[in-house]
């Protein structure tokens, strides 16, 4: 039987590196265009309801990263029991707690659980690496967009598209988590 | 820029904000008018307003029409965050969001990726 897959597309976020050196080199104000895959979670909390947060996305990074001051402030559940360091590709280390999140797919319809490092800085950012994100959704970059795809039956899949054309005028996926 | 956590009595509509003229000039220079169409344009400026003005602190916005809001600025009180939830799904908000705005131009920010270590 075909696979059908339904997708949610997001425009990469437009950045730039403005390092002094990478404007000299390119001789441009600007510094280096480097955009960047970002997408809206949605992750449960401990009072029961979902939090939406947008995440970096890092094939880079082995799994999910969520700083501790955001679980707090979000009310995320973590344990302090699976303590460890993560370590950036470049050197520096931050201390962290593992342990997993459950995310919520409307994509998907399901609930996942993903092995997530907290940690313990305030300059780490909210990463959606390989484990759990890969592992469950088929992810491509093309023409500057960040495409998240799921395999659903035929009738999940028509009905899907039913009502993306019945809604044609609503806005892009931009905010819509996977 | 706030630096006490509050709720906002009245939203901040992001598209409402000033961008300085260098960042205007930038965007001029990669995203020229007639390319892109100005839904488009309006959401990339949206995107470096937040950036610009909020880098560092903690938001929660919504992203119904008309636009994007922010309705409260660095609450860290779970319950507070939760308490907003409950009132803007109540009044029929659909994306909440939580941001955690960054400079867009902080070359120490280029390369982040953390993996287990121990």
């Amino acid at each position: 039987m075909l696979p059908f897959y339904i997708s949610r597309r997001y425009h990469l976020r437009r950045r730039f590196n403005k390092a002094q050196s990478l404007k000299s080199l390119l001789a441009r104000p600007d510094g280096l265009r480097c955009d960047s895959a970002e997408i809206v979670v949605e992750i449960l909390t401990r009072q029961g309801d979902t939090r939406k947060l947008r995440f970096f996305c890092d094939t880079g990074a082995d799994h999910m990263v969520i700083p501790v001051y955001v679980a707090r402030s979000e009310g995320i559940p973590y344990r302090q029991d699976y303590p460890g360091t993560l370590g950036s590709s470049v050197g520096g280390s931050v201390p962290c707690y593992y342990d997993f999140v459950e995310v919520r797919s409307s994509l998907s319809g399901r609930t996942h659980r993903w092995v997530c490092a907290f940690a313990d800085s305030l300059q780490a950012r909210l990463i959606i690496g390989r484990s759990g994100f890969l592992d469950d959704f088929a992810v491509a970059i093309t023409s500057r967009r960040l495409i998240v795809s799921y395999p659903v039956s035929l009738r999940r899949f028509l009905g899907h598209h039913g009502t993306k054309l019945h809604a044609r005028a609503r806005s892009s996926d931009e905010w819509e988590p996977i | 820029m706030a630096t006490v956590p509050k709720t906002l009595t009245e939203p901040i509509r992001v598209a409402n904000l000033p961008l300085p003229p260098d960042v205007v000039a930038m965007l001029d220079r990669h995203w020229p008018s007639g390319r892109h169409t100005a839904r488009e344009r309006a959401a990339v400026e949206d995107d470096f307003k937040l950036d610009y003005h909020y880098a560092g602190h903690f938001i929660i916005v919504t992203a119904d029409p008309p636009g994007l809001q922010i309705h409260a600025i660095d609450l860290d009180n779970p319950d507070e965050v939760h308490e907003l939830h409950e009132r803007l799904r109540a009044q029929g908000y659909r994306h909440i969001i939580s941001l955690y705005p960054r400079r867009w131009d902080d070359p120490m920010d280029a390369i982040v990726t953390l993996n287990a270590e121990s």
